[in-house]
């Protein structure tokens, strides 16, 4: 008897949601490729639209995720089912990749430069190509500063100023391959030590450390920030499509090409070269240049085609000014050498410290506008040694994990190391904190 | 046969992928056991502050939706205010709207960029307060459903308790000795799925920027150092272990079940001051909430709007974006929430079976262990299919398994799957045995009791089930962050998620979400307006039932 | 009309390792209308069920008709029966309830059309055929149980506790048209119930079960009359129970000794309880009152009481009396204008010894007077 009643029922709906899995299986398995990108879905959704348009036998998919995470998502997927391009604008990721035989060759049948002023666009043994380029500076909501009196920032250093305090905005090293870039490109371009002590600085300027890098541009369009450390694209975005924002190519800052390559492995890497193809060609290109994406194309005659004038708003940035007036100082060897080493200290000194961070830099800030009414000495060395103890790394350049290449060991060893930098951070801030009271009950 | 079926369906998509999480957190590389790991977490003052916020957010978000609700509850029940079954519906509203829209919604509007932020210019900020803005906005989303629940399992007796209090019985003491006895099951259902939720959290911290809860450090390590890393194993583990005794503990508190369905309140005409009192209270109540989302709704329809009061333009293109390029997003939500309601009315059916049939030693333990699957959150669960299925391959597809978007609507399954036991076993037990007996008797073959009978009578009740379990999987964004395989096949919420990541999407973004809002709202009264004229005859027909035998 | 016969062999039913039913036996007559009563818990309705074939006997047999249905499923054992709450499906019209168990007959439209029809006209429910059985009383919904039972022709007809939702006045009246219907329709049937004016009132013979077994079968006379235990004696209509003790028995006579009611002798047949530990049983109407000083009446057992309450029930006067430390029940028929005595009296309880049955005391203490 038991069950007897119920049996048939439940036969005949499991054959009903086996149809139904294996017809929602037959629309899956049509002729896809699938691009893993870490950009924004107004880029993905226009190129999505135009290639699947064009290449109609093909259906283009996106995985979305930071850049920083494409070695252990590859890492994590048997080849034959892997994604077919990649496309980012994190070079450390394909130098990466490379290391790791995770990428085939492209072949040679593009127009595109493969150098441009000082900047190498192309990877010189032709696994990766420039398609885009971008730099990195400074974004501001217009009408944000000026309800404040603060003055727009023109570089890095000017975020460090306390009328900046709780205005600027940026997201995490470890979470967003463009601040990783912005990071390394100012660790490279003061030196590890000055360089921290200026991120550190910056960052106990920000209202928050977003999770991903377009909560940034986001947050300063709308208003809710006013300052944010931006890639190009991400603010001309902004501005081009109507918000009172400006931005500024800042120093020191790598000039970057948003790189493609064909992933080794791919699970269909005709449809994949076809992609890279497309979004190399004249009509890819121009692509760039929408309002919603804003970036800067490598293919010169896209700036000078007079052709379709309203394709490109007037003050649109000029390639050659940009590469010219940055000078690059950015070693892509050293960045991918210690790419997860930077990405841990900024994790445990900055994201999850952040709140200590912030109330630090306010302490010092409280106490040095004090100073500058009443000079002390005494004071002003408790605020150097507060300072001392806040703005830095914490972790010596020379260190070895930094020169090993990247392996399950050194995430081990890093994992090891996390908790001792999570530690230290904790007494340096509680430290610095208590510093700078100290030199503040003084000046009183 | 079909009782493995089911065996094998919770070995393979819970048991075993959750077994191996816990073990790769507490093995050594060499398999055997060792505390490496455990030490390792320990050390690190982070994942320690993580754990000390995540049952800080989770208790406090509980807890201020209690206090908040409680006074409302009473008040009400004072008046017998009996809400319309529609506004009582709204109060399950939550459980289908994904939090993290109400935080972005509160950073529209009290960020300093527009209306209230723009008009206080302070610090209101939520992402600047971080943590604490955590636990608001999900005590906040979460509030309605705690009193709901409480209102419901209350207002049953609040006539009989107005007419004790004319006999003398102060108020107080009716409150003290009836209002919260009556309302704990209410309450603490109410507060153990707010603790739940708030602990499972991944896209509100992360919409806030606050990174130092179990949820984002999970989320985190996996996603920077892989699925095998053992330390988000852990990480879950220890998830699963705080909502499982979370759960317990709200169980063995109240020792009592909460019914779904509220009990018969034969109402007297309300009086005039009653039906004010009521009005205004839940009519504040909504202007609330309409209040606090009126920031998606702005960004909505806004074209630009920056650092002004409102929007200085306004445009409807958003909503043609979403209903648009976004059109893939909704297809992709129908296919694995129908995928997964479907899998778990079916799974769900078979364990109320089971329990309905199950020798009384076992029918307890079956019962907990149902509702104890409501204890594994959502980013523990992905991370254990995560790395339980990643060498898996799938028959004819040539492809892993986390490579296609199979376990989403698997990992959905799990999660819906103990609303749908307690949905079925409600739809079970409107098919006494002896409807069944009597059709196989009259000489109908299988088939035909099957489909002229036993189906027609559970359609109402398996149909409900199906879309609780629907709207459960849609706003399960915990999961579905981690085991999206691509952007294409994104369900609405992450597709919402995703939107509002970027400056020119946050329009298109916000439009989902207002959409999703108003076709989850829709559904339900849709749902509530097929149920009333059934649940009448139901409801005669099942007092007939009950009360013969 | 075929003749249909059941028997049951010692049959076993156990759930979960519990006993339920313990060796059953039972032989029912072609026609017979069969009570099986028992209070609930009793274990008669999965007699019903095993009956049926919806559950599987542990051990023994059943037979219809000599033919052993220990393999038979229900659906093919053509069996009728009544549920308890009726089991009408919810979701159909009563026209499509009742044709539920003849559509697959392969009977033709009309000819379905005429079957359904006619047993509808037959329980005199003929107008509900379209409607929704919820909307039904509780009377019609009984009847479209019946019809959807009948319909099929069965060879055998079951009813679970048929009246139990009935009330009073509706249930004399079902219990008479049932009674007259199975009549006709000469149909073997097997009605189980607790309440025993059911099953006295319509029944051939009555099988009194308690826990899991048969205490007794008969007619519904020889059962209230006669009943072989003090289990059936409680159970089947009311008695004064009188804990004693028998001092001997001897030569056709008895000597009974109580602290209550003091040591009795009287002759007695040749069923009396061996000497020992016992209970006489005697009902309320085997009583008789007199006035304290009033004659005594030889062919009676005098004892000395005094009246506590009355219960005027209309035929009689329902008398609680204190006897030594005992109330017993004592049933007067009333006469137009005849007053009733008031409470507090003293007077005499007159019984006959040939209505008293005297049992083996059971280990329980037994109450004096146990009501249904």
């Amino acid at each position: 008897m038991k069950g007897n009643c119920l049996r048939p029922i439940n036969r005949s709906a499991c054959v009903v949601g086996l149809l139904l899995s294996l017809l929602s299986v037959g629309v899956a398995a049509s002729e896809s490729v699938v691009v893993a990108s870490s950009f924004p879905k107004e880029v993905l959704v226009a190129y999505k639209k135009a290639f699947d348009e064009r290449y109609p036998q093909y259906r283009v998919e996106f995985v979305n995720f930071p850049g920083t995470h494409i070695m252990s998502y590859l890492a994590d997927h048997p080849a034959g089912s892997r994604p077919d391009v990649f496309w980012s604008s994190s070079a450390d990721s394909f130098r990466a990749l490379l290391r790791h035989d995770l990428l085939q060759p492209i072949g040679d049948r593009h127009e595109t430069p493969a150098k441009i002023g000082g900047v190498n666009i192309d990877d010189a043994q032709g696994f990766y190509k420039g398609q885009a380029l971008s730099g990195s500076g400074v974004m501001w909501n217009t009408r944000y500063l000026a309800a404040r009196s603060i003055a727009p920032p023109a570089t890095w250093s000017d975020l460090v100023r306390p009328e900046y305090s709780g205005h600027v905005v940026m997201s995490s090293a470890s979470r967003s391959g463009t601040t990783h870039l912005i990071v390394e490109s100012i660790l490279q371009g003061a030196g590890w030590e000055p360089g921290w002590s200026l991120i550190v600085q910056i960052a106990g300027n920000c209202a928050t450390i977003t999770d991903r890098s377009f909560d940034v541009p986001n947050s300063v369009t709308s208003g809710r920030f006013g300052v944010g450390l931006v890639v190009d694209f991400l603010a001309l975005s902004g501005k081009y499509s109507g918000f009172p924002v400006d931005f500024s190519y800042a120093s020191p800052s790598a000039i970057i090409p948003a790189s493609i390559a064909l992933v080794a492995g791919a699970r269909n890497p005709a449809g994949g070269a076809t992609f890279i193809d497309f979004a190399l060609s004249a009509e890819g290109q121009r692509l760039l240049l929408r309002p919603e994406i804003s970036r800067l194309p490598v293919l010169a005659e896209i700036y000078s085609s007079r052709d379709k004038p309203a394709d490109k708003p007037a003050d649109y940035p000029d390639l050659v000014d940009v590469i010219g007036s940055n000078p690059s100082v950015y070693d892509p060897d050293v960045s991918a050498a210690r790419h997860l080493v930077v990405n841990a200290i900024f994790s445990q000194r900055v994201s999850f410290r952040h709140r200590e961070l912030v109330v630090v830099t306010r302490a010092i800030h409280a106490a040095e506008r004090l100073l500058r009414q009443r000079p002390n000495p005494q004071a002003q060395a408790l605020i150097e040694q507060a300072r001392g103890l806040a703005y830095r790394s914490g972790v010596a350049e020379s260190d070895e994990l930094m020169s090993a290449a990247p392996s399950r060991a050194q995430v081990a060893a890093i994992a090891g190391r996390e908790a001792q930098w999570a530690r230290q951070a904790g007494s340096d801030y509680a430290a610095a904190k208590e510093l700078a009271e100290q030199a503040l009950a003084m000046l009183h | 046969m079909l009782f493995s079926v089911l065996a094998l369906y919770l070995l393979a998509f819970l048991a075993l992928p959750v077994g191996a999480m816990v073990l790769r957190g507490v093995t050594n590389t060499e398999g055997r056991f060792s505390t490496d790991h455990l030490t390792l977490l320990l050390a690190n003052p982070v994942y320690l502050e993580s754990l000390g916020n995540s049952l800080v957010v989770a208790c406090g978000a509980a807890l201020l939706a209690a206090l908040a609700a409680l006074p409302i509850a009473m008040l009400l029940w004072r008046h017998h205010v009996r809400p319309s079954i529609y506004i009582e519906l709204c109060g399950f509203l939550p459980l289908f709207v994904p939090p993290f829209v109400l935080a972005l919604s509160l950073q529209n509007l009290l960020g300093r960029g527009g209306a209230l932020g723009w008009l206080l210019g302070g610090d209101l900020d939520p992402a600047i307060l971080g943590l604490p803005s955590v636990m608001l906005v999900e005590a906040l989303h979460y509030f309605p459903l705690v009193l709901m629940t409480l209102v419901m399992t209350t207002s049953a007796s609040s006539q009989q308790a107005c007419e004790a209090a004319r006999l003398g019985s102060s108020w107080w003491r009716l409150m003290t000795r009836i209002f919260l006895p009556l309302g704990m099951p209410g309450l603490a259902f109410g507060m153990s799925i707010t603790f739940l939720k708030a602990m499972d959290d991944l896209a509100t911290p992360l919409s806030l920027g606050v990174t130092n809860l179990l949820a984002p450090q999970a989320f985190f390590r996996v996603s920077a150092y892989g699925s095998q890393d053992p330390l988000s194993s852990l990480i879950a583990t220890l998830m699963v272990v705080i909502s499982a005794l979370a759960w317990l503990a709200s169980i063995r508190l109240v020792r009592q079940h909460v019914s779904w369905r509220s009990g018969a309140f034969a109402a007297a005409a309300p009086s005039r001051r009653q039906t004010i009192v009521g009005l205004s209270c839940l009519g504040g109540i909504v202007m609330l909430y309409a209040t606090l989302y009126a920031g998606v709704a702005l960004t909505s329809i806004a074209r630009i709007w920056s650092y002004t009061l409102l929007p200085e333009s306004f445009t409807l293109s958003h909503y043609l974006t979403a209903l648009g390029d976004e059109r893939g997003s909704f297809i992709n939500t129908l296919i694995y929430c129908g995928f997964a309601a479907v899998v778990d009315v079916l799974v769900g059916l078979l364990m109320a079976y089971a329990i309905d049939r199950a020798a009384p030693r076992w029918k307890t333990g079956l019962t907990w262990a149902a509702a104890g699957l409501l204890s594994v959150p959502g980013v523990a669960l992905a991370i254990a299919y995560l790395q339980f299925f990643r060498v898996v391959e799938l028959p004819f597809f040539n492809q892993t398994i986390d490579a296609s978007w199979f376990m989403l609507p698997m990992a959905f399954s799990v999660r819906g799957l103990p609303f749908a036991i307690r949905a079925c076993t409600i739809a079970l037990q409107r098919l006494p045995k002896s409807y069944v007996d009597a059709a196989s008797l009259s000489g109908g073959s299988r088939l035909r009791v099957a489909t002229k009978i036993v189906l027609p009578m559970l359609a109402f009740g398996l149909f409900v089930a199906f879309l609780l379990c629907f709207g459960v999987a849609a706003v399960d964004l915990s999961s579905a962050m981690l085991l999206v395989p691509s952007e294409t096949d994104a369900p609405v919420a992450y597709s919402i998620y995703l939107n509002m990541q970027s400056t020119t999407g946050r329009g298109a973004g916000s439009a989902l979400a207002v959409l999703s809002i108003a076709l989850v709202t829709l559904s339900l009264f849709v749902l509530l307006a097929l149920l009333r004229p059934k649940s009448k005859a139901a409801s005669s027909f099942r007092k007939f039932v009950f009360t013969a035998s | 009309m075929n003749r249909v016969t059941i028997e049951v062999r010692n049959l076993d039913f156990s759930y979960a390792a519990k006993p339920v039913l313990r060796d059953i036996s039972l032989s029912i007559e072609a026609g017979e209308m069969f009570a099986v009563l028992g209070p609930s818990g009793s274990g008669k309705t999965t007699l019903l069920r095993l009956l049926a074939g919806l559950e599987r006997p542990s051990a023994g047999s059943i037979r219809i008709n000599r033919d052993d249905v220990f393999d038979i499923p229900p659906a093919q054992r053509n069996v009728g029966m009544v549920f308890q709450n009726f089991s009408l499906w919810p979701h159909m019209s009563v026209f499509d309830n009742v044709a539920f168990g003849v559509v697959d007959r392969h009977l033709g439209g009309a000819e379905l059309e005429a079957r359904v029809a006619g047993i509808l006209e037959l329980l005199d429910i003929a107008e509900t055929r379209d409607i929704r059985p919820d909307c039904l009383s509780v009377g019609q919904q009984q009847r479209v149980a019946l019809a959807r039972a009948l319909v099929t022709e069965p060879r055998l007809l079951l009813l679970d506790d048929p009246f139990s939702n009935l009330e009073y006045e509706l249930r004399v009246q079902m219990r008479h048209d049932l009674r007259l219907l199975q009549r006709r329709l000469g149909i073997t049937t097997i009605l189980v119930t607790h309440d025993q004016q059911d099953a006295l009132s319509i029944a051939d013979r009555v099988a009194v079960v308690a826990h899991g077994t048969i205490r007794q079968v008969g007619t519904p006379a020889a059962i209230y009359d006669f009943p072989n235990s003090i289990d059936v004696a409680r159970f089947v209509g009311v008695s004064n129970f009188v804990p004693g003790t028998i001092k001997y028995v001897e030569n056709q006579r008895v000597e009974f000794s109580s602290p209550d009611v003091g040591s009795l002798r009287w002759p007695t047949g040749r069923d009396a309880p061996p000497e020992g530990p016992a209970v006489l049983s005697i009902r309320p109407h085997a009583l008789h009152l007199a006035p304290i000083d009033g004659f005594r009446d030889g062919r009676y057992l005098w004892l000395e009481g005094r009246i506590t309450t009355s219960e005027f029930l209309g035929e009689v006067v329902r008398y609680q009396v204190d006897v030594g430390s005992l109330s017993v029940s004592v049933n007067q028929a009333h006469f137009t204008c005849s007053p009733v005595t008031p409470s507090g009296t003293a007077v005499l309880v007159g019984f006959d010894p040939s209505r008293a049955r005297l049992f083996p005391a059971s280990a329980a203490m037994v109450p004096a007077a146990e009501h249904d």
